[in-house]
């Protein structure tokens, strides 16, 4: 069998615990030679979306469980302030970035993929821990060559299956449907990466 | 047991190896300690997608008759089910369904946690098996079920798998 053709970075993988039993799933790859950090899975589940740590990012709230996470496991790998020259997200199947770009699609459809994908969920969520951590974007490329194109349905069932309560996911995922005016028959692309190339803050 | 107690039958034993890079994850051993009852035959259990990665390189036959079956814990979502295809694994646990099942395993609910396999097993298994609408091929699928446990299943799935491959 052929080995893949991407090396596989070393990774952390995390199960973050918050109160009351709730948990969430994190994991980041950094390879230090390339200066590459990957977004593999981010899973925040019943944890709290915001974390009381310090000096808060929004007054009264705090700062967000998954930028916390991500900051912390970037310190773990000992990655400095602006180090990270790529951010590569992979195989995006977040369910609301996923519809929110087949929506901006459908509305903009003569406009590239990687010209659509910074507006999404995923994107804005990575740029705000890169900006945390010291970087500024200074391109967005998009990687689609394990991507699927499938009725936007068949991602969300495969989630609602496995989740701790079905049927809560599925209401969830129906409010993002809604919201970006889509029927679980509409075919979307997923499983996409996403690629940033970052320089550090001036 | 003691000496004198009279020696057990070759093949009443099972035998599982849990194979990990460094220390087994937490899920990993927690499921391997449920599994264990379970297991039908001869069984390597490998931690991680890197682990089956350098076994594969060093010893290139996997899954032959006379070697035990091999399940991979915490694989990758985005490549396991390519893995099934190119390699003889039996079957394939993801990262997340572990996390998933280590999660809501102490309050013992059921739930619908993935397992890669082969398609034509899966649909064997019996009613309160789903099968997923991803990763999904003639010949390879990921399946669960809302009503058994992980474990259970798997060792379901593992039962009749060695099965078939007795009679193939």
């Amino acid at each position: 069998m052929e080995l893949p053709d991407r090396p596989r970075l070393p990774a952390r993988t995390t199960v973050l615990s918050g109160p009351d039993g709730t948990s969430g799933l994190f994991e980041r790859r950094w390879d230090a030679a390339t200066r590459t950090l990957e977004l593999t899975y981010a899973f925040r589940e019943d944890l709290p979306a915001w974390i009381d740590a310090g000096r808060p990012l929004v007054p009264g709230k705090g700062v967000p469980t998954h930028m916390y996470t991500t900051l912390r496991m970037m310190k773990q790998f000992g990655i400095g302030f602006g180090e990270v020259k790529l951010c590569r997200m992979i195989a995006i199947h977040e369910v609301e970035s996923v519809a929110h770009l087949a929506w901006l699609h459908r509305r903009d459809p003569a406009k590239p993929v990687q010209e659509l994908v910074p507006r999404t969920h995923s994107c804005q969520y990575a740029w705000s821990f890169l900006t945390q951590s010291g970087h500024r974007i200074v391109a967005v490329g998009v990687d689609a060559t394990r991507a699927e194109k499938r009725p936007i349905g068949d991602l969300c069932a495969h989630y609602e299956m496995i989740a701790g309560d079905p049927a809560a996911r599925r209401a969830e995922h129906d409010a993002v449907l809604a919201k970006y005016h889509l029927t679980r028959d509409d075919v979307v692309l997923f499983g996409y990466d996403v690629l940033m190339k970052t320089d550090p803050h001036q | 047991m003691t000496d004198d107690d009279d020696a057990i039958a070759a093949d009443q034993l099972r035998m599982v190896h849990l194979l990990s890079s460094g220390e087994p994850t937490a899920q990993a051993s927690r499921f391997a300690d449920g599994f264990l009852l379970l297991s039908p035959g001869e069984l390597l259990l490998m931690d991680g997608v890197d682990l089956l990665h350098e076994r594969l390189a060093r010893e290139p036959p996997l899954g032959a008759p006379d070697e035990p079956m091999v399940v991979l814990l915490g694989a990758d979502r985005w490549d396991v089910a390519e893995l099934c295809e190119r390699t003889a694994i039996a079957a394939a646990i993801e990262k997340y369904a572990l996390f998933m099942w280590a999660k809501h395993h102490g309050d013992g609910t059921p739930g619908a946690y993935w397992i890669h396999g082969d398609t034509q097993i899966a649909l064997s298994l019996g009613p309160d098996v789903v099968l997923s609408p991803l990763y999904r091929t003639a010949s390879r699928c990921a399946f669960g079920s809302a009503t058994a446990t992980l474990p259970g299943l798997l060792a379901r799935y593992l039962d009749a798998w060695s099965g078939a491959r007795s009679r193939s």
